[in-house]
């Protein structure tokens, strides 16, 4: 029985063997091995050319995936040295581009250059963490020019107030975490991305309300922190408009929850934390306000797991819980602890 | 990814065809299952592959087509879904366990699978293998690397090459 396969494919062997070396994973094809080295981080992909001859030229000519986590000892001025001698190596295109390990202003402010690069046009992957400041500075417009982003995380940063209207018609994962964004620019953000599947928010200002109209969402995060300067605008009312695929919704930081509304929440699975922070929570007819359930209309039999932040198990309120997520599995009840008090 | 249709809507039975292996085994499959293969697809899409035709496979051995067909099998139901949004969490779940147990073979066979998923062109397991073989190069030294692969030992004009090389990438070594 044959059990070789491809032997068209195979280049001639060294002294003409039949025989399959074990040394089989470097016969594959340049772009096999390309897809590979491009799934390493960036120091360990670029180590892959030292293997041997048949490697030299695979990391370079494979996607770059550019993480700016290299050496932890770097300054900035030495991480920004070694990240152009990389670009200048590879050559592209990138893949994924990951810039987080930058601390100082004055670094930030090659980000603009950097992403306007022609090396980065076809990005797939951005993740773009400023250090945290007292201020959050501008992130550069140039963030939003690449069109076949499939992950998108930002954070500390205020989105510029005037840039053209950003598309990201492949973007899957949005993770916007201590963002500045206007509801407008929001808006258009995620109305222009409709194959998001995964949205973590994670206490952004600048907007009160969001409308997610996103039939593929299956995952939600939701944290809206305790440290709130009166002075930021932040969010109010969170609508789901389309929950058709929303299976996880994770809310942080019960105390300042926004107002939750809800609709067509077939395939709900996973919901909490619920605290008394979130004024009222809408689950298509069913509805708690400060989470005591005001209006029990419709049930959710597809949520297995639900997690409540209350003050004491208050028996009535639980019953509200129960019947209207008939089918619940777990049950998570977070009680605050009290303040001490000090005589 | 656009599905065809799974059956041809005759009584609910699912539209059968004909794979052959370079060795001449007959394989019969879902015509949904086998059409995760881009290659395929056209010629699925076409009418090829029904009643005693077949379609051959000369790159294919028949151990490998059937390691193939199982993966196709198993993938098929959510690929016709439209992917995520119909597929269940559990279902999901389930889908992870069959694909890393399914890539928990020696290297040959992963050799040949790798080499079937390119030429049939299977997107999720050009995916899953791909990432298989990342994962047995993470964490490793470049001489760890080259013994998990089974390359032999490196002549001296080799290792000579290779400290050349870490020289030239030395920011990738420190």
């Amino acid at each position: 029985m044959a059990s070789i396969v491809l032997c068209s494919k195979r280049r001639a062997d060294r002294g003409g063997s039949d025989h399959l070396g074990p040394d089989l994973i470097s016969r594959l094809p340049d772009d096999v091995l390309g897809a590979v080295v491009s799934l390493l981080g960036t120091e360990e992909g670029a180590r892959t050319a030292v293997l041997s001859r048949r490697w030299r030229h695979i990391w370079r000519s494979a996607p770059l995936n550019l993480d700016d986590r290299l050496q932890f000892m770097y300054t900035d001025s030495e991480r920004l040295q070694v990240i152009s001698k990389i670009l200048d190596i590879h050559g592209g295109p990138t893949r994924r581009l990951a810039f987080r390990s930058l601390r100082t202003p004055s670094s930030i402010r090659h980000y603009d250059d950097l992403l306007s690069l022609p090396i980065f046009d076809a990005l797939e992957e951005l993740v773009l963490h400023f250090p945290v400041a007292a201020e959050h500075p501008k992130m550069p417009a140039s963030t939003l020019r690449f069109a076949n982003l499939r992950v998108m995380d930002i954070s500390n940063c205020s989105f510029p107030d005037s840039c053209r209207a950003p598309s990201f018609p492949c973007l899957n994962y949005l993770s916007l975490c201590h963002v500045v964004i206007t509801e407008e620019l929001l808006q258009v953000l995620i109305s222009s991305s409709p194959g998001i599947e995964s949205l973590v928010l994670d206490t952004n200002s600048g907007h009160r309300q969001i409308c997610l109209s996103l039939p593929r969402l299956r995952h939600l995060a939701v944290l809206v922190r305790s440290f709130r300067k009166m002075e930021e605008v932040e969010l109010e009312n969170l609508i789901i408009e389309d929950a058709a695929s929303l299976e996880r919704i994770l809310l942080h930081e019960a105390n300042y929850g926004p107002s939750i509304r809800i609709i067509g929440a077939t395939k709900l699975r996973m919901l909490g934390y619920l605290g008394t922070g979130f004024p009222v929570i809408e689950l298509g007819n069913s509805i708690f306000k400060a989470m005591v359930p005001f209006s029990l209309v419709d049930q959710f039999p597809t949520l297995t797991i639900l997690a409540l932040e209350m003050p004491g198990p208050k028996l009535k309120v639980l019953i509200g819980y129960l019947r209207c997520f008939p089918c619940l599995e777990k049950l998570h009840i977070k009680v605050p602890i009290a303040k001490p008090v000090y005589l | 990814m656009a599905a065809p249709e799974s059956g041809d809507g005759n009584n609910g039975a699912a539209r059968m065809v004909t794979l052959i292996s370079s060795d001449n085994t007959r394989f019969e499959v879902e015509a949904a299952a086998a059409s995760l293969s881009q290659t395929l697809q056209l010629t699925i899409l076409d009418g090829g592959g029904g009643g005693g035709d077949g379609i051959p496979l000369p790159n294919v051995d028949s151990a490998t087509l059937s390691k193939v067909l199982e993966y196709c099998i198993k993938h098929a139901p959510a690929a016709a879904n439209g992917g995520a949004p119909n597929a269940t969490a559990v279902d999901r779940a389930e889908l992870e366990r069959f694909d890393n147990e399914f890539v928990n073979i020696d290297q040959s066979v992963l050799y040949s699978l790798i080499m079937a998923a390119h030429n049939l062109e299977i997107e999720g397991l050009q995916s899953l293998v791909a990432k298989k073989v990342a994962d047995m190069i993470k964490g490793k030294s470049p001489m760890e690397i080259r013994r998990t692969l089974g390359f032999p030992d490196p002549t001296p004009e080799e290792q000579a090459e290779m400290n050349a090389h870490m020289l030239e990438y030395g920011w990738a070594y420190e």
